[in-house]
């Protein structure tokens, strides 16, 4: 045998200890044999306080956002992206793909309350200054005040909500940087990780024990992506104990 | 090693606030009273230490397991498998196969100490029973198992296509014990893993030869690793004087330096080729790379990362606090100590 360099190697989609750390949602997923033991709860809450409290959410557990697809997107100008999912179509995907895989979906709004949108921000710049849009990846969204918010979907027994972040949502929570222009950017995905990081940390509900949130994917295969987006979410419900 | 020496030993850690002392061989139980006399000794010391010992059972009593038990030390019990895989190489002195009676001191082993370890070594004759020995140990009780290849044995690309379907069916076996909850350490798995998530962390972490490990040969002298004991020219200092720091760090530079056959490689920063120690007890070289070695890293990468895909889609919560939580092992000791008070 002879030693052998390898060439090229493929992407690991499994998330570094560094990307974990700085989005603490997934750490609250615990094993079942832990949530059933009240003093490892205890010994959880208080040895990851830090990191645990700011994505708890009380009683309702959050899915993390699942990523597939970039989520951002560039209009207007001489830019020609992919077209988005409108709220219509994606509702209609992901009934479709969550019935398939044994998550009843009902179109039916849910009213939870205690949540704070993000204040997106929509970047109008004209087309020659895109390089501009690049400041704004790292910005960080501002909460709005807690209110009471509709879930777009819900299962056929409330338990389980579904938010599905489109680019109307986006432009409806957004506060335009500059005005006059002809192109603007856009950030479905991240407004979901903050959805789910800060602006439903103090969500309340009689019924609904956990929410899953979607976004537009933005890609030239956004359907396909989006259907595993809930693909992602009924595994983690699965593996919950949820349904 | 004298009386002497291995004080001399536990005296030199007083400069530190605590250290792990391993107690390894040969065989360390030929000097049990030795043993005893150390640990009685370090009480009068001003360190914190944490004792390990691996042995290969053989007197391991039941006043041993005791005493190990009273004084925390962590026992490593150098078990292959099954029968078909331990009696190829594990005799005694008479050259007797020990299965038997390493197996019945397993047993009380862990029932004295649930947390001992299983130190497996795979040889190419023994690689076809791999996947079955792992389980046997596990379903035995062992659910810390640190498994190597020998990699001084002579391998052939024949032997490395059993490796590979065997780590296949260890995958398997991965996956479900993670999704049964089970809470186990399968080295070659979870290290390999433990390469992506810890990015560049991990590259710090490998090989760090002589600096966060010493061992201390019978005879008093100070090796940067088990492997290089009694090899004059890694010797880094004595229990007399101290460790040669200018030494030390000779080695340490030496070992750091990629080896030719290795660079451009892609897959170099998870792979186990700078580690000193496999390289000298592979190829008496410590810049020199065994192809053994190349072959398993690139065997067994792609299995892992397999494996952590897999968990980390269905959001297994074992794997995530297992991998992620840097709190993991203490809180699964409270959880452990809980449902022991019920």
């Amino acid at each position: 045998m002879k030693i052998e360099k390898v060439v090229k190697t493929r992407k690991v989609r499994v998330p570094t200890k560094t990307e974990v750390l700085n989005d603490c949602s997934l750490l609250r997923i615990l094993p079942k044999r832990w949530q059933k033991n009240k003093i490892v709860i205890a010994a959880v809450t208080s040895l990851l306080a830090i990191s645990m409290t700011s994505c708890d959410s009380g009683n309702i557990k959050i899915a993390p956002v699942f990523k597939h697809g970039v989520g951002s997107s560039y209009s207007g100008g001489m830019s020609g992206g992919p077209m988005p999912i409108n709220e219509d179509e994606a509702k209609k995907i992901i009934i479709k793909e969550a019935n398939l895989l044994g998550l009843k979906l009902v179109n039916k709004e849910i009213k939870i309350d205690q949540v704070s949108v993000p204040t997106t921000s929509i970047v109008l710049e004209s087309s020659a200054k895109l390089w501009k849009i690049s400041r704004y990846d790292n910005a960080k969204f501002k909460l709005k005040k807690p209110a009471s918010f509709n879930l777009d979907l819900e299962s056929d027994n409330g338990t389980v909500g579904i938010e599905y972040v489109s680019m109307s949502d986006y432009y409806d929570w957004s506060v335009p940087e500059e005005n006059a222009s002809t192109a603007s950017s856009s950030k479905p995905l991240k407004a979901a990780e903050v959805l789910v990081q800060d602006g439903f940390k103090n969500a309340k509900s009689d019924k609904v024990k956990a929410i899953g949130v979607f976004y537009d994917p933005s890609e030239e295969k956004s359907v396909e992506m989006l259907k595993e987006q809930v693909a992602d979410f009924v595994k983690w419900l699965k593996g919950q104990g949820l349904i | 090693m004298t009386r002497e020496t291995a004080f001399k030993v536990i005296e030199g850690c007083s400069e530190y606030d605590s250290v792990g002392i391993i107690f390894f061989g040969g065989e360390p139980l030929l000097c049990k009273d030795l043993i005893k006399e150390i640990i009685d000794y370090s009480k009068k010391i001003d360190c914190v230490f944490n004792f390990k010992m691996t042995t290969n059972g053989l007197l391991l009593d039941d006043e041993t397991i005791s005493f190990c038990k009273e004084n925390h030390i962590i026992v490593s019990l150098s078990i292959d498998g099954i029968k078909s895989a331990h009696d190829k190489h594990r005799k005694d002195f008479d050259g007797q196969p020990t299965y038997d009676k390493v197996v019945k001191v397993a047993g009380k082993l862990l029932l004295a100490m649930p947390y001992s370890t299983a130190m497996m070594t795979v040889n190419p004759d023994t690689v076809e029973y791999y996947c079955d020995s792992v389980k046997y140990l596990f379903e035995l009780g062992f659910h810390y198992l640190i498994c190597t290849l020998n990699y001084q044995a002579d391998w052939n690309e024949k032997d490395m296509k059993v490796l590979k379907s065997e780590y296949e069916k260890l995958a398997k076996l991965y996956i479900n014990w993670t999704e049964e909850e089970e809470k186990f350490y399968f080295s070659p798995f979870d290290a390999k893993i433990s390469s992506h998530i810890m990015g560049e962390e991990y590259c710090k972490e490998r090989c760090q030869l002589g600096k966060k490990q010493i061992s201390v040969s019978p005879g008093g002298g100070l090796y940067p690793c088990i492997q290089f004991v009694n090899r004059s020219e890694y010797l880094i200092g004595n229990v007399e004087t101290g460790i040669e720091k200018s030494l030390q760090s000779q080695l340490y530079e030496k070992n750091s330096k990629e080896a030719e056959t290795c660079t451009d490689c892609a897959i170099r920063k998870r792979c186990n080729h700078n580690c000193g120690c496999i390289n000298i007890a592979a190829t008496g070289n410590i810049n020199k790379v065994s192809p053994v070695v190349c072959h398993n890293e690139q065997i067994i990468l792609p299995i892992a990362d397999s494996i952590a895909e897999n968990l980390y889609k269905k959001r297994n919560g074992m794997f995530i606090q297992k991998q992620y939580n840097e709190m993991y092992s203490f809180i699964s000791l409270i959880e452990d100590n809980s449902e022991a008070n019920k």
